[in-house]
């Protein structure tokens, strides 16, 4: 599979609003309380929309994907409530041959901003076995 | 706070299969891995396994409920590195301690391990002054 070729291909910028029933059933899920002045730090994982849509493009089947590694840098708190934009780009692939066959280590990162401001920006490692 | 001051361990009720429905639905992640028992056997894995960001989360909330302690300051980066599967029926903690403070910054170093000691994931919080 030529991962490669995908590099800095962009997904294009996503709208929503972060419903607070939303938030609440993650932090319920968690096992952690609901604050309505801030999502959880780790709320972002629902704005993985866009690696989904790019792994679906690139052709990478998500059993094969694990979660390798997550950053988050916040640069303003966000509320539940608020009408964010994100954009993902697939921006680094690397290549490993392991004892149980290749693995490719995919970088995918994103912004995530509310009212015209960088709210926030992700960075995805994913695993995908077999994949190469 | 000072650096090397331990964060108590907190643990989290054992992993189960409709917290992972739940998870996944509120999470929006629509790896099967996590809730279709033959796919992930299929996909080589031991049974379903939880979502890593899951156990990020698990790490973020014992950090941020650390830093409570001291007002005025808010997580400003934050990551995971996950290391190992948590399985259903496992218990997750989540341990740490300070490793380093500023006047402008306090990190935390933070590990997230099962009932047996194995390392699910490591994690690193870092604070700045509001």
């Amino acid at each position: 599979m030529n991962l490669e070729s995908f590099v800095g291909k962009k997904t294009g910028t996503y709208s929503e609003t972060l419903k607070p029933e939303d938030v609440k059933a993650f932090c319920e899920a968690v096992g952690i309380p609901f604050n309505q002045e801030k999502i959880p730090p780790t709320y972002l994982t629902t704005l993985r929309t866009g690696e989904f849509d790019l792994l679906k493009e690139i052709g990478v089947p998500l059993p094969q994907i694990l979660h390798g590694e997550q950053e988050y840098t916040y640069e303003k708190e966000i509320r539940p409530g608020s009408a964010i934009q994100f954009e993902t780009e697939f921006t680094q692939v690397t290549k490993k041959e392991g004892k149980n066959g290749v693995m490719s280590f995919l970088i995918f990162t994103s912004k995530i901003s509310s009212n015209g401001s960088l709210s926030a920006t992700s960075k995805t490692t994913v695993v995908a076995r077999g994949v190469g | 706070m000072k650096k090397g001051d331990l964060i108590t361990p907190v643990s989290f009720p054992p992993i189960a299969l409709p917290q992972l429905k739940a998870y996944g639905k509120a999470a929006r992640d629509p790896n099967p891995i996590h809730w279709d028992e033959a796919i992930a056997k299929k996909a080589g894995l031991p049974g379903c396994i939880a979502h890593g960001m899951l156990i990020s989360a698990f790490v973020a909330n014992t950090a941020e409920k650390y830093l409570a302690l001291k007002k005025g300051w808010s997580l400003t980066n934050f990551k995971t590195r996950f290391l190992g599967m948590t399985l259903l029926g496992d218990t997750v903690s989540v341990q740490g301690k300070v490793s380093n403070v500023t006047d402008q910054e306090i990190t935390l170093d933070l590990k997230a391990v099962n009932q047996k000691g194995d390392l699910l994931a490591t994690g690193e919080a870092k604070f700045g002054k509001n």
